[in-house]
């Protein structure tokens, strides 16, 4: 259900007429010292997806056909990654914290509930004078995509993010990013992925374990890279 | 007769058909790499700006421009190249305003952007670095939240990064209609593809003013 719904998001972010709403961050009027980061960034599970699929064009049968396919290929590409021990939130996490630290921000981690699906978060809490900003943050999507039959899975990862003044109530900064976009989400941030991770097939994409975990990894890191650099001081 | 008078009718017909099937499509601009020769004034005329309309809340109100050779230009001091401009007023409004200035992602081009904002008087208030600059689904462009010092936008080229090259992939999907024997159906076909584009001295540029209510 989980990764239905990422797919109908990531469809929707690449289809929609109206312009996703950012918030630039305006440094000099509202400057931050300590970021406070709140833990969790969502619970998204990995994907491995070919949008215009040749199954998917052929009615109810081939919809089933091409249900089952894309799953097996997800499915084997969790493997992978579980056998590898990468826990992608988590290396999302510190490759957030390690670049918001190298601009110069003090970086707090808070656990904070209330998450829902792959939204940023609708509160708060207010904590009074201990906490400058919340970085709210939501892993959205990662994995593998594909435009369609006969074009090559790349990888992927989604992100949104958002800093909010507890004290203010005031919302900083909003953004999404997107490494890998099918589609050109309007007022989104795109990164274009590295060409040197393309995988022409299935069989490419798992015959080198390692190889497949470096390169979500390298989607990740661009965009919490992405991420941090829209802080910049 | 008649047939006589009709043929070379039908031929012309023909004639035209063949010449539009045959068309060929005018080839993308390219970057242009050389600034505009001048004489350019040595300010920016804020006489007669493009005039960007509030919209509605939660909506866009979208205008364009060629920055061309034509285009008035100016000899930026800073840099001491002349360079082609672009002012555009902001309007007033009770609601916060985003604005977003794209430079669209041309065939083989890409507008070098540099973006100032400037008071009433035509001051700058704001210079926006490079790093400021992203990539978004629309193209090179830069986002910001108007001020109330600030009057205007002013768009011209960064001659540091003309000549430059970024490719990048894009993916995306396309459909077509093809007849099954049992009716239409639509199709959808996944495209990717790796472009390269230079930036330039001239091209478009994109003003989206959103209105977040």
């Amino acid at each position: 259900m989980r990764k239905f719904l990422a797919v109908l998001a990531l469809l929707a972010t690449s289809a929609c007429a109206t312009p996703y709403v950012a918030i630039p961050y305006e440094a000099d009027q509202n400057p931050v010292a300590t970021i406070t980061l709140i833990e969790d960034v969502g619970s998204a599970n990995v994907m491995a997806y070919e949008f215009a699929s040749a199954g998917g064009n052929f009615g109810l049968v081939g919809a089933i056909v091409d249900a089952g396919v894309q799953s097996s290929r997800r499915a084997r590409v969790e493997e992978v990654l579980e056998n590898a021990g990468f826990d992608a939130q988590a290396f999302f996490r510190t490759r957030l914290t390690e670049e918001l630290e190298a601009l110069g921000y003090a970086v707090e981690i808070a656990q904070i509930d209330g998450r829902n699906r792959a939204d940023l978060m609708e509160t708060y809490p207010d904590d009074g004078d201990e906490v400058q900003a919340y970085l709210d943050t939501v892993l959205r999507s990662y994995g593998f995509v594909s435009a369609g039959a006969g074009t090559p899975f790349r990888p992927h990862a989604s992100v949104e993010a958002q800093l909010f003044n507890p004290d203010t109530d005031a919302v900083l900064m909003r953004n999404a990013v997107i490494y890998a976009s099918v589609g050109q989400p309007q007022g989104q941030i795109v990164l274009s992925p590295n060409p040197r991770h393309v995988y022409n097939n299935r069989e490419e994409l798992l015959e080198d374990p390692d190889r497949l975990v470096d390169a979500v990894r390298a989607a990740i890191s661009e965009t919490a890279v992405t991420v941090a650099r829209l802080l910049a001081p | 007769m008649s047939r006589a008078v009709v043929k070379p009718g039908i031929a012309v017909l023909a004639l035209a058909s063949f010449a539009t099937a045959c068309a060929t499509p005018p080839p993308p601009p390219v970057a242009v790499m050389a600034p505009p020769a001048g004489p350019c004034d040595e300010s920016m005329g804020i006489e007669a700006p493009l005039l960007l309309e509030v919209p509605n809340p939660n909506r866009a109100s979208v205008m364009a421009a060629d920055v061309t050779a034509e285009t008035a230009c100016w000899s930026n001091p800073e840099t001491g190249i002349n360079t082609p401009y672009v002012i555009a007023q902001l309007p007033q409004s009770e609601t916060q305003l985003l604005l977003t200035v794209i430079a669209p992602l041309d065939r083989l081009r890409t507008l070098a952007t540099d973006v100032r904002t400037l008071d009433a008087n035509g001051q700058v208030v704001r210079h926006f670095e490079r790093d400021r600059f992203v990539t978004l689904g629309d193209g090179y462009s830069l986002q910001l939240t108007p001020r109330a010092e600030e009057a205007m936008v002013a768009v011209s080229v960064d001659p540091e990064l003309v000549g430059l090259t970024h490719e990048s992939i894009e993916m995306g999907i396309s459909t077509s209609q093809v007849y099954t024997g049992y009716g239409t159906a639509t199709m959808y076909h996944g495209h990717d593809l790796q472009t390269e584009r230079s930036y330039s001295f001239e091209g478009r540029v994109v003003f989206r003013l959103l209105n977040v209510e």
